[in-house]
């Protein structure tokens, strides 16, 4: 992809991440996956930015506990990929609010 | 080196996060920021998305495109938007 788009680079960047983090002991035949210990490490090396603010961080930490509940323990690029939207759904909402009420100030 | 850098200096996990959500938001005309039409979700795709488009997932992703109902009414809303983005991915993954 020499000339990719920024969406395209942005879609490598996130796929680059999971493969970052997954672990390398997997043998090919088996999908890659990221353990929870290694997925929080992820959270606060990768986005530690976007989850200052609180509300973020405990909506992480839920996604997180929900994972936990379905006793895989591992984080498939799927699960990965949900979670990562889990994340990215409530700032796409927050932005648009911030927009609203300066469109309302002016 | 994290230290040093100024804490507003965003990752590139976190600055890729936000030119998804960006794409959304200027696609999603109609829908004021709110959702997509198919018919924006298929200008996306082709726009935006033209080497991934092509690499195998491009069938799925038209198809899909084609069964979310009228092209101009039905909404697409952003966990869908990002489902999507996520098959977009998993095709870039296997090349």
């Amino acid at each position: 992809m020499a000339e990719c788009t920024e969406l395209e680079w942005a879609v490598q960047v996130l796929v680059n991440n999971f493969d970052k983090y997954s672990s390398r002991r997997c043998c090919c035949k088996k999908p890659r996956r990221i353990s929870k210990k290694d997925f929080r490490k992820m959270l606060s090396c990768e986005l530690n930015h976007m989850l200052t603010d609180t509300g973020n961080r405990r909506a992480a930490d839920k996604l997180i506990c929900d994972l936990d509940e379905n006793k895989d323990g591992r984080i498939s690029f799927e699960e990965y990929w949900t979670l990562i939207g889990g994340i990215a759904s409530p700032i796409a909402q927050i932005i648009r609010q911030q927009e609203q009420s300066v469109k309302l100030t002016k | 080196q994290g230290e040093v850098r100024d804490c507003q200096e965003l990752t590139d996990v976190e600055r890729a996060i936000e030119t998804v959500i960006n794409q959304f938001h200027c696609y999603a005309v109609k829908g004021q920021k709110e959702y997509l039409t198919p018919n924006e979700m298929q200008e996306l795709v082709v726009q935006k998305l033209p080497h991934l488009g092509k690499v195998r997932c491009v069938g799925p992703l038209e198809e899909k495109i084609e069964c979310m109902g009228d092209p101009d009414e039905a909404k697409l809303e952003f966990g869908e938007y990002w489902d999507m983005m996520g098959d977009a991915a998993k095709g870039c993954r296997r090349k």
